[in-house]
C-alpha cells in the first residue's frame, strides 16, 4: 500500500529500522565478547578489527546509533512536554547535529586508522 | 506504563553511555583497548559498575523495542508468544554471559 | 480558469468483479473546484456506476474522506488548483472495502465506542446547564472539533499494522471526555486507554496531525494523555 511520506514518519521509520540492527548488533556483540577469556583469542580478534572493511563497518554502526539516538531524543522530548509545533523542526535539527557529528567522528576515525 | 517509562529511561542512560563507550572504544589509539588496558579497567569497581548498569539498560531496551514490534507485526497468538518467551530468555542469557565478563 | 484533469480512481465493484481496477476519467473543472465536484461530474457524465460518500460538501460531516495523490483528505475540501493534473483516488487505507470509495467504517466507531464517548456524571443535574468556565472549555476546544471522518486512524502505520489498535481518533475521543470538566468518569476511561492496545502504542509518528482536515493536533492530545497517565500512575497492567 503507497502511502506519502512526511518527516514525522520517516523519522518513525530510520528510528525503527536502526532500533532493529542495533538490537542484533548488541547480540553479536555480547557474543562474540563472551568467548574473550584468554589474551590469545583477544589478540586475534583485535588483530581482525583493523581489516578496512571492518572499519568501514564501524563508521556504519556510528552512523545508525546516532541516527537512532538523536530520533529518541526528539521522542523523549516530545514526550516531556516539549510541544509538538516543533516536531519536524527537532527532525531537521537533529539530523543536522548527527551529520555534523558523524563527519567530526569519521575524521577521527579515519586519521586514527591512517 | 512503567515498560514504557524505562523505555525511555533506559534510553537516556544508553544515550549517554554509548558517546562515552565509542568514544572510549573506537575512537582511541589500539593502546586504549588493548588486552591490557581493558582488563586493568575493568578491575575498577566503579567501572565495572558501570558496564553491567550499561548492559543492562541496553538489554532492555532493545529487546523491550522488539516486543514492540512482534506485539505489533504478529498476528499469530501462539507464535507472538512463543517470540516474547524466547527474547525473554535470550535476553536474560545475554545479560548473565555479559555480566559474568565484567565481573571475572 | 478552466483546465483538464485526469482522474484516476480505484474501482471495486464486487458483483461485477472480484479484483480491482483502475479507471482514468479526463475531465475539465474549474481551478477553484474541489475534487468531491469531480467525482460528481464523473458520476453525472461519464459513469453512473461509481460510488463515494459524500453529504454536506463543505468540510463539517467527514463523509468523503478518502486517499488522493497518497494522503487522506477530505474531497470536498481539496481544491483541484492545488494538485498536479493527474489525481489518483483511492478509498481510505486499510479498512475494508465496500465498494469504489465506500469502506466500512465499523471497525472505526468501534474503537470509539470503547473510550464510552459520552458524559459521565452521576451527580443530579442543576437547574439550567453544568456550569463549565471558558477557560475549562479552552482545555477541550480543540479535540471537540473531531467530525469522525476516518483520515487520521486510516493514516496511522500502527492502525495499518494492528487492527487492534485503539488509534488516533478514539484516544482523542477519550481526551475530550477525560479533560471534561463535567466528566467525572476519567479513571475508568484512563484504565481503558492504558491496556495493551491504547496509548502506549503510540509512536509520535504524527501522520494524523498531517490528514487532519480540522488540523487538530492529535498527537499532541495524545502525549498529554500520556503524561496523564503516569502522573496518576496508570499502569493498566500493560505497557
Amino acid at each position: 500500500m503507497r502511502y506519502r511520506w512526511n518527516t514525522g514518519s520517516i523519522a518513525w521509520l530510520v528510528h525503527r529500522i536502526t532500533g532493529i540492527i542495533l538490537t542484533f548488533y548488541l547480540i553479536a556483540h555480547i557474543y562474540v565478547l563472551s568467548h574473550l577469556k584468554d589474551p590469545e583469542a583477544y589478540e586475534k580478534l583485535m588483530s581482525m578489527m583493523k581489516n578496512p572493511i571492518i572499519k568501514f563497518g564501524e563508521l556504519i554502526l556510528f552512523a545508525l546509533v546516532l541516527k537512532h539516538v538523536f530520533a529518541g531524543i526528539r521522542i523523549t522530548l516530545l514526550e516531556m512536554g516539549v510541544s509538538t509545533k516543533y516536531q519536524k523542526q527537532l527532525a531537521y535539527a537533529g539530523a543536522l547535529i548527527i551529520a555534523v557529528l558523524w563527519f567530526i567522528g569519521a575524521f577521527y576515525f579515519l586519521q586514527e586508522v591512517f | 506504563m512503567w515498560g514504557w517509562l524505562f523505555h525511555r529511561v533506559t534510553g537516556i542512560i544508553l544515550a549517554f553511555g554509548l558517546i562515552y563507550h565509542f568514544f572510549m572504544m573506537h575512537f582511541m589509539e589500539a593502546e586504549a583497548y588493548s588486552y591490557q588496558s581493558v582488563i586493568q579497567r575493568l578491575s575498577e569497581p566503579s567501572w565495572k559498575l558501570f558496564n553491567i548498569v550499561f548492559l543492562i539498560s541496553a538489554l532492555y531496551h532493545g529487546f523491550y523495542g522488539i516486543n514492540g514490534l512482534v506485539k505489533e507485526y504478529v498476528k499469530s497468538e501462539g507464535l507472538k508468544n512463543f517470540l516474547k518467551f524466547f527474547m525473554f530468555i535470550l535476553s536474560l542469557a545475554l545479560a548473565f554471559f555479559g555480566i559474568k565478563i565484567v565481573i571475572f | 480558469m478552466e483546465k483538464y484533469y485526469t482522474f484516476r480512481i480505484k474501482r471495486y465493484l464486487p458483483e461485477e468483479n472480484p479484483s480491482e481496477r483502475w479507471d482514468e476519467f479526463r475531465i475539465k473543472l474549474n481551478s477553484m473546484e474541489r475534487v468531491l465536484d469531480g467525482l460528481v461530474k464523473i458520476k453525472e457524465t461519464k459513469d453512473g456506476t461509481l460510488t463515494f460518500r459524500k453529504s454536506c460538501a463543505h468540510g463539517v460531516c467527514g463523509s468523503c474522506a478518502m486517499k488522493i495523490n497518497g494522503k487522506n483528505r477530505l474531497a470536498c475540501q481539496t481544491l483541484v488548483k492545488d494538485l498536479p493534473e493527474l489525481i489518483e483516488i483511492e478509498p481510505l487505507p486499510s479498512l475494508p472495502v465496500i465498494k469504489d470509495l465506500v469502506v466500512d467504517m465499523t471497525i472505526f466507531y468501534e474503537k470509539n465506542d470503547k473510550v464510552l464517548p459520552y458524559l459521565i456524571n452521576e451527580e443530579p443535574p442543576p437547574e439550567r446547564e453544568r456550569i463549565q468556565s471558558p477557560e475549562d472549555q479552552h482545555k477541550i476546544l480543540e479535540s471537540i472539533t473531531c467530525i469522525m471522518c476516518g483520515s487520521c486512524t486510516t493514516s496511522c502505520p500502527v492502525f495499518w499494522a494492528s487492527k487492534n489498535y485503539l488509534g488516533p481518533s478514539a484516544l482523542l475521543k477519550a481526551f475530550r471526555f477525560i479533560f471534561d470538566t463535567r466528566d467525572r468518569a476519567t479513571d475508568e476511561r484512563l484504565s481503558r486507554i492504558t491496556r495493551e492496545n491504547g496509548i502506549w502504542r503510540c509512536h509520535s509518528i504524527f501522520n494524523c496531525v498531517e490528514v487532519c482536515p480540522k488540523e487538530i493536533d492529535i498527537t499532541k492530545h495524545i502525549l498529554k494523555l500520556k503524561r496523564l497517565a503516569v502522573k496518576k500512575g496508570f499502569t493498566g497492567g500493560e505497557k
